[in-house]
């Protein structure tokens, strides 16, 4: 319990990831709305305490969503790397929606939201990238190869580390280390080639 | 489509040949980047596609830079996640109380703010409304509060709160707009000049004076707070989570916060140690603030930054942050470190005092800049002499404070220094040899550079490896100083962040940040040498001046080659000094006028000729070490390398005088360099010259005390020159630093023979055979041992394995004919150093004071050989 108040507690979210990392695809969908309306209560906090920064740590989100939703009380190793492997997809999803919504804004001559927060007209961050072709790209090397986009989601849509992603993927940090670098350079190539990158 | 392959039946699947491209992909990655190509090639075999493939993700991996390294989550989640995606309240046009929205500007954490204009005075204003989803109580009490406080505030470097208005319940505040980018932003585009920074500094100083003089504090100062107005002057905003002192008091002590206890205010990278431990924050958390505004404005950079958010608090805990760089001038370093101090009480306790510090290091700076110009410009006049006056002048006046902090610290120029391997900070494990490779070439530079004697690499890593500070380093070494550093990468910028420690204390006197272009590796070599001679007040060789200034470019890819050379020169081993041959010979096929490369491509080809490595005869390898040995002397006549290797070359050709001639010069030009001792120590012994090869080998173990190569020699030349005790003592004493290392094992077998400890001999000999994986020449050294120890059977049949095993492979005839020599047979023996002279054996030399040929030393042909060695 917290003081925000328990999200579901009809809910146990161990038992759906079990089912979920079982195969059973409707666990996702019942996760899923459980861990947004979360995601979403700490992320608001985060912003409201961190003063307009308008960034959040991403891997802290996710494992204070973790420790909320979850608990010390069942918390074990196993069901930890199914968490956040769900999480990960999560904000993948969350991220492309958000994207959608803002490139619908835009043809829509609205206005935008952009991470500056203070006067002037600069366009923010050259690190930017466009996360719909990034999905879509996704979406394309899923078919070869869903080991990579699990990688990808953790790394760059949930922001874990090396080490983390490593823990969750169950493989060494070398390895991940490597298997992300072919992720990235796939991914580069296939943006650059669609004009994105 | 049913499963129809057609004709190609063996071309595979989508998935089959994904599978295949990242194997070979993956492995390819665990390669030097100038490996792959050729391994691609090979592990692609007959698949071109699987090639083509394999090559074009490679490309693009080099090429992907940070590409998705940032985190999408990171840069878009506080919309995605926080905000709803919504258009923004108010469209332009739209009014509101007596203003009209003129455009959107962008989300804030409390709401989203707009760019405005009062209708009637037609004045420019920024609106901040507070968010919908958050207008809860706290939020809207939160931002009044904010606005009565700020309203209270006057100030130029202040933006000014010109208002409060509640519009259909939603209060908003209106403050003054100011149009021009955020600090953060101009940062980011270019460091500004370091007037720029000091005169931002003191303002935003004095901004923070005049609200702490009201009872404000900002608990949130950092560079995206503040604004640059069009006028070039740094405004503060959002003096937003600001707390009322209790009555007005600025007293640090009696500072308290209304926030929640244990609320985390400001983004974790600004956030003071204090305030990260649940502390409250008071007037020295702005101190702090100010420190890492100050920190970013002269160096680009965060002082405290981590990959984690773990990383990151433990780095404002507990570490310092990265030098600035040496252009910053140090009364302002000291400064800004002092804003950053982890405990507030030793930190500037006002803000104004910072503000007057910060002044008259613009004072101070002013006048350095005026009196470097007229130097320059009144070179060989009168002027100069003026102008001297003027800097001496503004020295004594102001940069006391620094020079007696070295004064302090160093009373007398040092005289042994250790430098410690740097640290490699790239984050990038393949980078190490890089770290190395610099560390090498500064030892070495250190070394030529004056009066000082420098610790070699070795010795430093091996003792570094078990001390738990530099200092400690130092007092094992029992050097005086010691230095530390870090290696860092920024895209094509090199940086060596240098830190010199005092053994005594663990002070550290000095420290700097050196950075250059990837292709001027060499020049900031020379720049950390020049500054860290200096530091430590010892004089320049003339030579070492001259070198230091005639520092050339060398191409990255060139020294990328160089350096994976010493890497692998470091193992000694025979496979690894092939490997070191073929990254010398590309990095001087790629240019041919880089000396070091060739200086080091002879000692390779040397070594390689030795009887304990056996890697080649020398007939065929000598004369390539002498080519190599030429040629980096024609590019670089005052390489000590270059003239050991040379000195080297000579010896073993009989050409003892020249060969004495270059080592001298060696040692000479860089007193530091153990190996041209230990070489030299070499020649002396076979010339008979004990004392003096002694006197070497001695003044090598003190430059060198924890290398192997040299203990093992110390332990060699003592055995030669009868104190067989000592140098089992000494060989003992290697074997303790690495019990692995089985030269020292040969030599301590040969000692303990001479002494009659026969069983012991052949265990070490036996010990070194299983360290050498039973290698052919392994056989053979220990067939010399068991035969010299009278056990004939064992020796022959170990000499037969040995040459069994060995096939075609080279073996020194020199040490056949050692084994034949002691199992008495004395004409096998003479064919085989018959032999061993054609191959111009490292060995012949040594036949002369050679106590193992007893029973040949009558033998005429014997003689006839010797007599060929010649006195000279």
């Amino acid at each position: 319990m917290t003081a925000d108040g328990d999200p579901s507690p009809d809910v146990d979210v161990s038992v759906l990831l079990a089912r979920w990392s079982g195969g059973d695809r409707d666990a996702l969908d019942q996760l899923m709305p459980l861990i947004y309306t979360e995601c979403r209560r700490i992320a608001a906090r985060q912003l409201a305490a961190e003063r307009g920064d308008h960034t959040l740590d991403p891997t802290a989100l996710v494992h204070e969503l973790y420790l909320r939703l979850i608990g010390q009380r069942s918390a074990t190793w196993e069901n930890r790397a199914q968490f956040f492997a769900v999480a990960a997809r999560l904000m993948r999803r969350i991220l492309v929606d958000h994207a959608r919504a803002h490139r619908a804004g835009k043809r829509g001559g609205d206005a935008l939201f952009v991470s500056l927060r203070v006067a002037g007209d600069t366009p923010t961050d050259a690190h930017a990238v466009d996360v719909m072709a990034i999905d879509a790209a996704l979406e394309r090397l899923g078919a070869l190869d869903p080991e990579q986009v699990r990688i990808v989601e953790l790394r760059y849509f949930a922001g874990l580390t090396v080490e983390e992603t490593a823990q969750v993927v169950g493989r060494s940090a070398r390895t991940v280390k490597r298997e992300w670098q072919l992720a990235r350079a796939w991914l580069y190539r296939e943006l650059r080639e669609n004009g994105d990158a | 489509m049913p499963d129809e392959r057609g004709p190609s039946d063996s071309t595979p699947g989508p998935a089959a040949h994904w599978a295949r491209v990242k194997a070979v992909f993956l492995d390819a990655l665990e390669l030097p980047a100038s490996a792959r190509a050729a391994f691609v090639q090979t592990a692609a075999g007959e698949d071109p596609a699987l090639r083509l493939e394999v090559e074009s993700l490679l490309a693009n991996d080099a090429e992907a830079g940070s590409f998705c390294e940032v985190p999408a989550a990171a840069l878009l989640a506080g919309d995605a996640l926080a905000v709803v995606p919504s258009s923004p309240k108010l469209a332009p046009g739209a009014r509101i109380g007596d203003y009209e929205i003129v455009r959107f500007i962008a989300v804030g954490g409390m709401g989203e703010v707009y760019r405005a204009r009062h209708v009637l005075i037609e004045r420019d204003v920024a609106i901040k409304m507070v968010r919908p989803d958050l207008a809860d109580d706290a939020a809207r009490r939160r931002l009044l509060r904010e606005a009565r406080h700020a309203a209270l505030l006057s100030h130029p470097n202040i933006c000014t709160v010109h208002d409060v208005h509640v519009a259909d319940g939603v209060p908003f505040i209106v403050m003054a707009y100011v149009d021009g980018p955020p600090l953060s932003e101009v940062i980011r585009r270019a460091v500004p000049p370091l007037r720029d920074a000091i005169d931002y500094g003191a303002q935003v100083a004095d901004a923070l004076a005049y609200a702490h003089a009201h009872g404000i504090i900002h608990r949130d100062l950092k560079s995206a707070n503040v604004v640059m107005s069009a006028a070039g002057q740094p405004i503060v905003l959002d003096f937003g989570l600001a707390r009322e002192l209790p009555d007005g008091a600025v007293a640090p002590s009696q500072g308290s916060t209304l926030t929640a206890a244990g609320e985390l205010a400001g983004t974790l990278s600004h956030m003071a140690p204090e305030v990260l431990r649940g502390g409250r924050a008071d007037v020295r958390t702005d101190i702090w603030s100010l420190g890492i505004l100050l920190y970013e404005l002269v160096t680009g950079v965060l002082p405290f930054r981590g990959r984690t958010p773990f990383e990151t608090s433990a780095a404002i805990l507990g570490e310092s942050p990265a030098p600035m760089p040496r252009r910053v001038p140090l009364a302002l370093r000291l400064l800004i470190d002092r804003c950053l101090a982890k405990d507030p009480d030793a930190r500037y306790q006002r803000a104004d005092a910072v503000r007057d510090a910060l002044d008259r290091v613009r004072r101070r700076h002013g006048a350095l800049l005026v009196a470097g110009l007229l130097l320059s410009v009144h070179r060989r006049t009168i002027a100069v002499a003026a102008a001297a006056v003027l800097l001496f002048a503004v020295l004594v006046a102001g940069v006391v404070e620094f020079r007696a902090r070295f004064n302090t610290a160093l009373s007398e120029p040092v005289s042994t220094l250790a430098f410690l391997p740097l640290g490699n900070a790239t984050g990038d494990p393949r980078a190490g040899y890089y770290a190395d490779g610099i560390t090498d070439a500064l030892t070495t530079e250190l070394g030529a550079a004056g009066d000082m004697r420098v610790l070699s690499r070795a010795s430093a890593t091996r003792a570094a490896a078990g001390a738990n500070s530099s200092a400690a380093v130092g007092r094992a070494l029992g050097t005086d100083v010691v230095v530390a550093g870090r290696l860092l990468t920024w895209g094509k910028r090199v940086v060596v962040a240098v830190q010199l420690v005092r053994s005594a204390d663990g002070r550290a006197i000095w420290s700097d940040r050196f950075e250059r272009d990837g292709s001027e590796v060499l020049a900031l070599e020379a720049d950390i040498v020049r500054e860290l001679t200096r530091a430590m007040q010892v004089t320049l060789r003339p030579g070492a001046r001259d070198r230091i200034a005639a520092v050339r470019a060398v191409s990255p890819a060139v020294y990328e080659e160089y350096l994976k050379g010493r890497y692998e020169w470091n193992k000694r081993t025979p496979a690894s000094l092939q490997a070191a041959i073929t990254h010398y010979t590309r990095a001087t096929e790629l240019d041919p006028t880089y000396a070091p490369a060739h200086a080091a491509l002879a000692d390779c080809f040397n070594q390689l000729g030795t009887v304990l490595l056996g890697g080649g005869s020398p007939q065929s390898l000598r004369p390539r070490a002498a080519a190599a040995a030429m040629e980096a002397l024609r590019m670089d006549p005052s390489s000590a390398e270059a003239h050991a290797a040379l000195g080297y070359v000579l010896h073993y050709d009989w050409r003892f005088g020249d060969s004495e001639q270059e080592f001298r010069r060696a040692i000479q030009l860089n007193p530091s360099y153990s190996m041209s001792r230990i070489w030299y120590a070499n020649l002396l012994m076979s010339r008979q010259r004990m004392p003096e090869a002694l006197a070497q080998v001695f003044a090598a173990r003190e430059l060198d005390p924890f290398s192997l190569i040299v203990n093992t020699n110390v332990g060699w030349v003592l055995d030669r020159a009868g104190r067989h005790d000592d140098a089992i003592a000494q060989f003992e004493r290697t074997l303790a630093l690495d019990s692995n290392y089985a030269q020292a094992r040969w030599r301590l077998a040969d000692a303990l023979l001479h002494v009659g400890r026969t069983p012991e001999a052949i265990a070490e000999g036996q010990r070194a055979v299983a360290l050498s994986d039973s290698a052919p020449l392994s056989l053979l050294l220990l067939a010399s041992v068991e035969a010299r120890a009278g056990q004939r059977a064992a020796a022959m049949r170990l000499l037969r394995d040995a040459r069994a095993r060995a096939g075609t492979q080279y073996l020194p005839a020199a040490s056949v004919g050692g084994v034949f020599a002691a199992l008495g047979e004395k004409d096998s023996a003479m064919v085989w150093i018959t032999k061993s002279f054609a191959e111009r054996s490292n060995s012949i030399v040594y036949l002369a004071g050679e106590i193992d040929y007893p029973a040949l030393r009558r033998d005429r042909r014997f003689q006839a050989l010797l007599a060929r060695v010649g006195p000279e």
